[in-house]
């Protein structure tokens, strides 16, 4: 069983002066040796297995800009995603077990970008996925 | 962002090294690539008149890691919050009349976690005043063995650029201190000569640290690298990507 981190690495000035995710996203793991593809896209596939724990973290590339991860929707039968928060700090990051053999299970990551609340859902048709053993 | 894990795996920095800046509007290819050319439109403003210098700030990250947001004191503050309240669990079992005081000595010991070991080029190991963490920012305990699982692996170093861009006077690379969380407080910087129209290419020398298992514990030994890089450095002017007009001027609305 292995712990995965997902890093969304996002241009929140290039994000909020298009009021687009498009082009202004990229998702990377550290499984392309397991066997996740499409690294540094929108549509990162990470290829995990039953009992693998999920870390999603944000890094904006502006340092000084704000971003936090609001929401990850995903077939609740694959996992449940659930905001944690650093032991001592206010920041959080989102994790999730993998809890069962799956084909694919293609999911949204809502950000929170800028000096206000501000929603931006990646486009439907271009998700990222988890892509399982079966 | 580099895959550490796999880079160090493989022996291989370019299939694991993700470039990425925040030029993708001005024209900037290969983002999310081992190939990143970054575009510089800049050489003039929209008048007509010399443009400013273009700042490029260099900032590595290992994919697994804890959160690049964290304060940059992170690992410190909670190796000393931990240490204290295993201290404060000493004290109570010290005052304990519990007959399985000495078990729960055993259990907190076996919690107080490792300092992180680095070995040098000599082969001196010097030990940091941060300990083995979980990519949760847990700290683990002390007989936790495996490096290719679980813990967040240390930030990748730029130790210096070199290269074309360098030698010609495009760009002056230097390292420089911050209080912004992101690498621990440092970072590469260079101001950019946007005057000298062309692409240049640059060679950034990166030192990861890889994890191994030595006499029951993990030790990190530096591993070294290069990976290059272009700057294109065009006579389009800059340009406001909230108004598409010159950056001078602001809208009122």
């Amino acid at each position: 069983m292995k712990t995965i981190t997902i890093v969304s690495v996002v241009d929140v000035v290039g994000a909020l002066t298009t009021d687009s995710l498009e082009n202004n996203i990229y998702l990377l793991d550290n499984n392309k040796n397991g066997g996740s593809s499409e690294l540094a896209t929108e549509t990162l596939k990470t290829k995990v297995n039953k009992g693998d724990t999920l870390l999603w973290t944000i890094m904006p590339m502006e340092p000084e800009s704000y971003s936090a991860i609001a929401n990850i929707e995903i077939d609740k039968a694959v996992c449940e995603p659930k905001q944690l928060t650093y032991e001592g700090s206010d920041v959080t990051y989102w994790s999730a077990t993998i809890k069962k053999d799956f084909i694919e299970a293609p999911y949204s990551i809502h950000f929170k970008l800028g000096n206000k609340e501000h929603v931006v859902k990646p486009n439907k048709n271009s998700r990222p996925a988890l892509i399982g053993n079966k | 962002m580099i895959d550490t894990q796999a880079a160090l795996e493989n022996n291989l920095l370019e299939d694991h090294i993700y470039l990425i800046d925040n030029l993708r509007t001005e024209g900037s290819i290969g983002e999310g690539t081992k190939d990143l050319t970054s575009k510089v439109n800049g050489a003039y403003w929209s008048d007509g008149s010399q443009a400013g210098e273009y700042l490029f700030n260099w900032l590595p990250y290992p994919i697994a890691s804890i959160s690049p947001i964290l304060p940059k004191t992170y690992k410190k503050d909670r190796a000393k919050a931990h240490d204290v309240t295993n201290l404060e669990r000493l004290q109570n079992i010290a005052q304990s009349t519990k007959e399985n005081a000495t078990k729960d000595f055993s259990e907190l010991t076996s919690k107080i976690g490792r300092n992180l070991k680095i070995k040098n080029e000599l082969g001196e190991i010097s030990t940091a005043s941060t300990k083995l963490m979980g990519l949760n920012g847990d700290i683990l305990p002390n007989n936790y063995s495996d490096p290719a699982n679980m813990i967040t692996h240390l930030t990748p170093q730029i130790t210096n650029i070199t290269g074309e861009a360098v030698d010609k006077g495009i760009i002056y690379p230097a390292q420089y201190g911050t209080p912004v969380p992101i690498k621990d407080g440092w970072y590469w910087s260079a101001s950019t000569a946007s005057k000298f129209v062309g692409t240049y290419k640059y060679t950034m020398h990166i030192t990861l640290f890889k994890p191994s298992v030595s006499k029951g514990e993990i030790i990190w030994t530096p591993k070294y690298f290069t990976h290059d890089a272009q700057i294109e450095i065009v006579n389009a002017p800059m340009v406001n990507g909230f108004t598409k007009a010159g950056v001078t001027f602001l809208p009122i609305i």
